[in-house]
């Protein structure tokens, strides 16, 4: 086969799997979009065939029937700040692990990496005596430490991986040129580490922005709940208003997107360099 | 230009962020029912407060008889209680949270569980409400519904509506079938589905997802056909599911899922099965009066969509004709139980009652029949409850809550014949023993 045609055909297979894979990722996401604008008839009638018109109807009844804006609210302060500590704790947390030999070092980074394997059934009874007692239940505070507490783990793991990746060498030349530990540690290292946080950062996000069962058991009011429980608004045993859910849903991924889409490149990097450096 | 983009998506989550903190802080945000404001209130000196949770809330359908029974009852109590109502959206998660609050011995004062036997469960947290219960309050509600709601004779729950159920059919479908009236006996039954079947109409809508309620009723129905039948289906807590004539009402079940509903039904909830029932792709569906309001709802179904629909008694004159478990009450002081039991009666009395069938149409639980505007097939529903002649209690009421959690798991198995008959009944069966 001439080179031409067989470049020729690798881009053609390259262009199909990319299509391919792309409509996987979108059509769910535009699935939920048309959903919205569908009425309850429309959607039982047939999951896939196009609304017929576009009214916001959905829209309005998701915020009518649910406080979805107080919980978005919510979901937002709570995803925000529980990723930025999760980022702050984490991060000195795994960089003094990843660059200093201490007593129990390997132990303790066991049993902080084992806790991934512990089931968060297996929690909440203890968590929510915990934060009942320490007068922290049903608040947005009580919520933003037990979701940053929940994704040290996989923080944990990934930013450890990405510390052990940059050369040791620029933390001396710092150290050389009169920094001290705090501040190489904040302009050198982890401006450096960009690419691990930012990997970090969407996990939490996501996991704090999804998370029910914690929100659910830990809050009563609708003060601090957050936009995972609004959707259980829309449907209970016996009725359900599917139009309204798919609009609930579309409002509730927007931000997930825009995140992802922002943080995209530092996450593949980030990925990437994992990957070669394990 | 990507640099652009990036920019403006940071603005946009950023002006997200800060109008989501503003919406989130605003002190003069409300709940969307508006129950969490006046629930907020400082409360007056001398009045009891007490906590309640509900999952009345959102498209549930006793959302608004709840508001209104609230409203009345704070008229009338309001000055000496104050009911602070926790709202938990969705009947599962309202469970999965009383479990927790449970074993952490925090349950609300009242709970309302909306049918789940929660009573067999939580019994020594809940309040025997017998002393509370005056002969007034006694006499005016059925004995079977107190029944339900009792264990060896202490009252733990207070009951607001019966389970009457039977199945709903498409006239119109029928007709097209050459179907003249619904079945009398479960051959006639499968005779009609039958002629659904070669007339191209999927005859029943049925489910396995969450405890399978439509499929487990006609299972219960098969069930409580024959004396010893309906005798099962009356008892509280079954622990031996080997019974011959178990076993051969699941292998009517397994046929039905092998021939006669749609391919969504494995896998499927209560609203995939409705909704086939909602836009006319199946013939039949068994479930309660609750469901006839949908009826009317032109954003589910087809204008004059109720005036097709029929009711009927299940076959060999079966009907779902219970008590139904109602409010129970886990308040810790003596002060509170009496608040409590304050709200319970008032939230189950006769307005309580007639406003629930007339709202959502849950049959009354009492005794003298109560003067109410219900739908036609409501009214209907109740004439067949009244004159079958098998009466019998639906299993989430009955069943322990581990059995009913099985009847999920081993439905998809039963629909795709990787178990017979005889080996649900004994899952069944090894689930209800695990239980002392």
């Amino acid at each position: 086969m001439p080179n031409y045609q067989r470049i020729l055909l690798l881009r053609t297979i390259k262009i199909i799997l990319l299509a391919v894979f792309t409509l996987i990722s979108i059509a769910p996401l535009a699935w939920i979009l048309l959903s919205s604008f569908k009425t309850n008839r429309e959607i039982m009638l047939s999951a896939f065939s196009l609304p017929s018109s576009f009214d916001f109807k959905g829209y309005r009844v998701a915020l009518e029937v649910s406080p979805i804006l107080r919980f978005y609210g919510n979901s937002l302060i709570i995803a925000t700040a529980s990723t930025i500590l999760n980022l702050l704790f984490v991060s000195m947390t795994a960089y003094v692990f990843a660059r200093f030999e201490f007593k129990g070092r390997a132990l303790m980074a066991l049993m902080i990496s084992s806790s991934l394997l512990i089931p968060s059934s297996a929690l909440l009874m203890p968590i929510y005596r915990i934060m009942v007692s320490i007068h922290l239940f049903d608040t947005i505070i009580g919520l933003i430490l037990v979701h940053t507490a929940l994704g040290l783990p996989t923080s944990f793991f990934v930013i450890r991986s990405y510390f052990q990746s940059i050369p040791k060498e620029l933390e001396e030349a710092a150290y050389i040129d009169g920094c001290g530990y705090m501040k190489t540690f904040f302009v050198i290292v982890l401006p450096l580490a960009k690419s691990g946080l930012s990997t970090v950062a969407v996990l939490q996000f996501l996991m704090s922005w999804n998370e029910f069962m914690f929100a659910l058991v830990l809050t009563k009011s609708e003060k601090v709940r957050t936009l995972p429980l609004a959707l259980n608004y829309f449907t209970t045993q016996f009725s359900f208003n599917y139009t309204a859910l798919f609009a609930a849903l579309t409002m509730v991924i927007l931000p997930s997107i825009i995140i992802y889409i922002i943080l995209q490149e530092q996450v593949t990097q980030s990925m990437v360099t994992g990957a070669i450096k394990g | 230009m990507k640099k652009v983009v990036r920019k403006s998506l940071s603005m946009l989550l950023a002006g997200v962020v800060c109008f989501g903190g503003l919406t989130a802080c605003s002190p003069s945000s409300k709940g969307a029912s508006g129950t969490e404001a006046k629930g907020q209130e400082a409360s007056k000196e001398g009045q009891v407060e007490i906590t309640f949770a509900t999952s009345w809330v959102g498209v549930s359908s006793s959302k608004e008889w709840f508001h209104n029974r609230l409203e009345a009852f704070n008229k009338e109590y309001g000055s000496e209680i104050k009911v602070n109502v926790e709202e938990i959206a969705g009947d599962q998660a309202y469970v999965d949270k009383m479990k927790v609050l449970y074993s952490s011995d925090a349950l609300p004062d009242v709970i309302a569980a909306g049918g789940y036997n929660l009573i067999d469960t939580m019994q020594d947290k809940f309040v025997d409400l017998t002393p509370y219960i005056d002969e007034e309050w006694k006499n005016s509600i059925d004995e079977k519904c107190w029944e339900v709601n009792s264990r060896d004779g202490k009252i733990y729950g207070a009951p607001i509506s019966k389970q009457v159920i039977g199945y709903f059919y498409n006239k119109d479908l029928f007709k097209k079938a050459g179907i003249e009236k619904p079945a009398s006996t479960w051959e006639e039954f499968f005779q009609n589905c039958d002629k659904l079947k070669a007339a191209g109409i999927t005859p029943l809508s049925m489910d396995t997802a969450d405890s399978g309620w439509v499929t487990s009723l006609m299972l219960g129905a098969i069930v409580g056909q024959t004396e010893e039948g309906e005798k099962f289906m009356n008892t509280s807590l079954p622990k031996d599911y080997n019974q011959e004539y178990f076993v051969n009402a699941v292998s009517d079940i397994q046929k039905m899922f092998n021939e006669y509903t749609s391919t969504d039904a494995i896998g499927g909830a209560y609203e995939n099965a409705a909704g086939n029932f909602f836009t006319e792709q199946t013939a039949i569906i068994a479930n309660g009066p609750w469901m006839v309001g949908d009826f009317y709802d032109t954003d589910k179904v087809e204008e004059g969509f109720a005036d097709k629909i029929g009711v009927a008694a299940f076959p060999g004159d079966v009907m779902y004709d219970a008590g139904k478990i109602g409010f129970n009450v886990a308040a810790k002081t003596e002060e509170k139980r009496k608040a409590a039991a304050t709200f319970v009666k008032f939230m189950t009395n006769e307005d309580s009652q007639k406003a629930n069938v007339e709202i959502t149409g849950e049959i009354p639980c009492l005794k003298k029949e109560v003067d109410s505007k219900v739908y036609p097939l409501v009214q209907e529903t109740i004439h067949l409850a009244n004159t079958a002649k098998r009466h019998i209690n639906d299993f989430q009421s009955l069943w322990f809550a581990n059995v009913v959690d099985e009847v999920s798991v081993e439905y998809p198995l039963l629909a795709q014949n990787k178990i017979t008959a005889e080996e649900f009944a004994k899952k069944l069966t090894e689930a209800a023993q695990k239980n002392q």
